[in-house]
């Protein structure tokens, strides 16, 4: 299972780094942005409501390029005449698609946290809170957005992904907006993995290779 | 465990509409060397791709090593040798590190083995597999099965693409390969020397139909090429099972006849041949008359009495 994984990462290095990089200079914009004062409030808010965007397409990018390479270059079906069943290549590949929401999120989210704390109210009184209420909404919004393009790679259309994820983002904000992080936004998040991911393993698991 | 290691049972597949192979009953014995034969389109690329659980069949199901096809364990899977045909190895992949990759997910791995192949293919180790002709991709997916030291090894047109050196290298190496014991292979191919010269089995696919699956021998001793002449007018037709091809000239008649036996020998002699002459005939010119369009084959596949089967 490690090295499939591996293989996942290291065929899609460009996303895992452009992940990363884009992270760090996000990261490194909030947590410096402290010292332009109301400038800064501003920027936080534009930035915290702008980023998924981008980052909701980059997710859902991953998950066609997955699917979109592994069809060209019939990566499946060399995989798959060797001691790996099918079920292996899927698990692996949801793993890597979820370790690069990771490295996308958490540095964001973090330093955003940070921020909000510094601004708002007592930074260590509320950080734990706050972590909890951003960090798993974003990482279930990144992943989703990833699974819509895992299960949405396979026909050659790749404008419905781009256009479901940007619909999750534009319907996902307002509501996180007006009633706040809370167990609506889970479940609505959690069934529409859980969705996506028995649609597109059903089709992994189904298809000629 | 089975004496087959391939058993399929009455596989139909259908391609948008169009059905490709209709109820195939294979079987391939432990140990033994299957030549797979038919032409562009016959359907051995999807016989194959359905026993390795690529591809879903319409109807029917295969067992192999003794699993469902479609559902092959990892302790299957990793017994299993298999040369796509096109060798359909990652274009973006250096060679070292494609073969990184099978060692890590091949159950038996034998780096010594394959160190040998490569050494004797002379595939360099750093250059990506798109970058590599046809031939040393083929050199180097064939390399890649056969040091997983697999207990069935599938070649789909393995020798295509190679020159005759390497065609030679490689079916020494694969008679290497099944010198150990209860090792089968399977392998479909188009060049009817190097089935002649390997196999000890042979199945003919024709539109679909498995018209032959018997040893080589056996079908040799079963198919016959008969020139008859007659004294007078040959008669207008031989009412016998099994004529694959026909040919008139005057008073002589070429018939080919599969599943001969005496009876068949005995019935022929009523109509009083002057003379009646056995002509040998080699593994190619029993495929071109097994698969040449026109032929009675199918039809006598269809009511019941294949070309030659166990």
């Amino acid at each position: 299972m490690f090295t499939l994984i591996a293989r996942e990462i290291e065929d899609n290095r460009v996303f895992f780094i452009a992940a990363a990089i884009v992270a760090a200079i996000f990261s490194a914009f909030f947590v410096y942005g402290q010292f332009y004062g109301e400038t800064y409030k501003v920027l936080i808010g534009v930035g915290t409501i702008i980023i998924p965007i981008p980052a909701a397409i980059a997710f859902c990018a991953m998950g066609v390029a997955q699917i979109y390479w592994d069809k060209t270059k019939k990566i499946s079906a060399l995989l798959a005449t060797l001691a790996v069943t099918r079920r292996h290549i899927f698990i692996a590949r949801v793993i890597a698609g979820f370790l690069l929401v990771l490295i996308g999120f958490v540095p964001i989210a973090e330093a955003i946290i940070m921020a909000v704390s510094k601004i708002d109210m007592p930074f260590p009184s509320v950080r734990g809170g706050l972590a909890f209420e951003i960090m798993i909404p974003a990482l279930l919004l990144g992943f989703a957005c990833y699974c819509i393009g895992l299960q949405a790679g396979w026909p050659s259309n790749k404008v419905t992904p781009t256009l479901g994820s940007l619909g999750l983002v534009i319907i996902l904000i307002p509501v996180i907006l007006i009633k706040g992080f809370g167990w609506e936004i889970y479940a609505i998040l959690v069934l529409l993995i859980s969705a996506c991911l028995i649609r597109a393993w059903y089709r992994f698991s189904t298809a000629a290779l | 465990m089975s004496e087959y290691a391939i058993q399929t049972e009455n596989i139909v597949k259908y391609f948008d509409g169009r059905c490709v192979l209709d109820g195939i009953n294979l079987k391939v014995p432990q140990g033994g060397i299957y030549g797979l034969l038919g032409r562009n389109g016959a359907g051995k690329t999807t016989i194959i791709r359905i026993l390795l659980g690529l591809e879903p069949a319409t109807r029917g199901g295969a067992v192999v090593l003794g699993a469902s096809s479609w559902q092959l364990p990892v302790s299957v899977l990793g017994q299993i040798g298999y040369v796509a045909e096109g060798h359909n190895l990652i274009p973006n992949y250096s060679v070292r590190r494609i073969a990184e990759l099978y060692r890590n997910l091949s159950a038996n791995w034998n780096e010594q083995f394959f160190r040998r192949l490569i050494e004797t293919f002379r595939l360099p180790m750093e250059r990506k597999v798109s970058q590599l002709s046809r031939g040393m991709r083929a050199q180097l997916n064939l390399s890649l099965a056969m040091a997983t030291e697999p207990k069935l090894l599938i070649l789909d047109d393995p020798t295509l693409g190679l020159d005759t050196v390497a065609r030679r290298q490689f079916l020494e190496l694969a008679v290497e390969l099944i010198s150990h014991d209860g090792r089968t292979i399977l392998f479909s191919s188009h060049i009817l020397s190097d089935v002649e010269r390997l196999a000890d089995r042979i199945g003919i696919l024709r539109a679909g139909k498995l018209v032959v699956d018997c040893e080589l021998e056996e079908l040799k001793k079963r198919a016959r090429k008969l020139r008859l002449i007659f004294d007078g007018q040959p008669p207008m037709e031989f009412p016998i099972t099994g004529i694959i091809a026909e040919k008139r000239q005057g008073r002589e008649v070429l018939l080919t006849v599969a599943n001969w036996n005496e009876n068949k020998q005995t019935f022929l002699n009523t109509f009083k041949p002057a003379s009646c002459t056995d002509i040998p005939m080699t593994l190619e010119e029993i495929f071109i008359e097994c698969t040449a369009s026109g032929t009675d084959a199918a039809v006598d596949y269809e009511q019941g009495e294949p070309i030659c089967s166990r």
